[in-house]
């Protein structure tokens, strides 16, 4: 056999291996590209509701045109501003940024730092499903990330769950109309002023403890979805596509119940979730080692 | 109650206490304010960035390996997708001869 014959028969041997492996291998490729996505997707949207609960707690809202107009023409008509008091007067009403605009900038920044780095992670699986066949050390590798960002997710929810988030501008409002409702002359009209913003105190405690508890479902999502990768990673080679379609399904189904529930669900799931990272952490060496050299870790 | 929990709680309260005062400040007393309340505010989305994140960072070297893997699966992609083209051509060729 000439070895023309022979290079071309070797050819068509890989090629058909390669083919014959490909239906299956393509399906699993394609799976842990789709919850590398769902993990990015998860992990942005609790991202974005961190940043725009923490920036809403401390920005107030803006005064209606008519009030502000009345205040405006309240405030000139009972003060004799010198010229230089009105340079000053005009200065601080014609600004355009609120007090709030700089914190509200810094704490979107570092969260968009953040949302860049699961988009990163995503991205590394982009070509997967083309490049299957060489790829299995490399996949590999990407393991120790995942571990790092599911972490975060799961430490993000217990810090909120700590420490929940307050709607500091809010109270500063309530707190306001509380001594002006105070200084009013009239018994009657204190008193029924009194009793509307005790409604509103505790229109404010139920819609603290509900936008905590969405957030920290959203980040317990991210976290499942994390979750769910690291396990696909793991057993990229080991596991069958039915088995990684059924962890794939396995974990659509915790995603699904974990929406809704009271504040005692979700302190429960958040126990569960920290328990599962912190185990993780003192008995794998992937886990350990992608993150030992973290400061917070506890 | 924590030290971070402590200190959380001390910082927005004077957050709290400096918005009531904006609030219900005249406009010159507010042009006064308005730096404090900047640097508190400042202060306390520090703070709350320090706890939520825990201490858990990405470094330099996790970003560069994240671009390196993503950089070589790419070309794995490119590789299997011209191996893929050889055995067609070597298939349609079988066929024909």
């Amino acid at each position: 056999m000439s070895l023309r014959i022979k290079q071309n028969l070797s050819l068509l041997l890989i090629a058909a291996l390669a083919i014959s492996q490909s239906a299956c291998s393509k399906e699993k490729a394609a799976a842990l590209k789709t919850a590398a996505d769902s993990f990015r997707v998860e992990a942005e949207a609790a991202l974005e509701e961190t940043a725009e609960l923490l920036t809403s707690s401390f920005t107030s809202r803006p005064r209606p045109r008519d009030a502000e107009l009345e205040d405006i023409a309240r405030e000139l008509r009972a003060n004799e501003y010198t010229e230089q008091q009105l340079v000053i007067f005009l200065e601080e009403k014609l600004r355009s940024q609120d007090p709030a605009g700089s914190a509200s900038k810094n704490i979107e920044q570092e969260l968009s730092e953040l949302q860049a780095e699961y988009r990163l992670f995503a991205s590394m699986f982009r070509s997967l499903p083309r490049g299957y066949l060489f790829t299995k050390n490399t996949v590999t590798r990407a393991e120790r990330h995942a571990a790092r960002l599911t972490y975060r997710m799961v430490k993000m929810a217990k810090s909120i769950d700590e420490n929940p988030i307050e709607n500091l501008s809010a109270r500063a409002e309530l707190i306001s109309k509380i001594i002006d409702a105070r200084s009013l002359p009239d018994q009657t009209s204190r008193d029924r002023k009194l009793t509307a913003i005790a409604n509103e105190v505790i229109d404010l405690r139920s819609s603290e403890v509900s936008s905590n508890n969405n957030l920290k479902i959203q980040l317990l999502k991210a976290a499942e979805a994390g979750k769910t990768v690291i396990e696909l990673i793991r057993n990229f080679d080991k596991w069958s596509v039915a088995d990684i379609l059924n962890a794939v399904g396995d974990s659509l189904k915790t995603l699904d119940e974990l929406d809704g529930g009271d504040h005692a669900k979700v302190k429960k799931l958040i126990a569960k979730y920290d328990e599962f990272v912190e185990s993780q952490l003192r008995t794998d060496k992937v886990w350990s080692e992608a993150l030992n050299n973290q400061t917070g870790n506890k | 109650m924590n030290n971070e929990t402590k200190m959380l709680q001390e910082i927005s309260r004077n957050v709290t206490l400096l918005e009531v005062k904006f609030q219900r400040a005249s406009t010159l007393e507010r042009a006064e304010l308005r730096s404090s309340l900047e640097g508190l505010l400042n202060e306390y989305a520090r703070f709350r960035i320090g706890l939520l994140t825990n201490g858990v960072t990405t470094t330099e070297a996790d970003l560069a390996e994240m671009r390196e893997i993503r950089d070589l699966i790419d070309k794995a992609a490119n590789k299997q997708s011209m191996l893929f083209a050889i055995a067609r051509t070597i298939g349609f060729l079988a066929a024909r001869f």
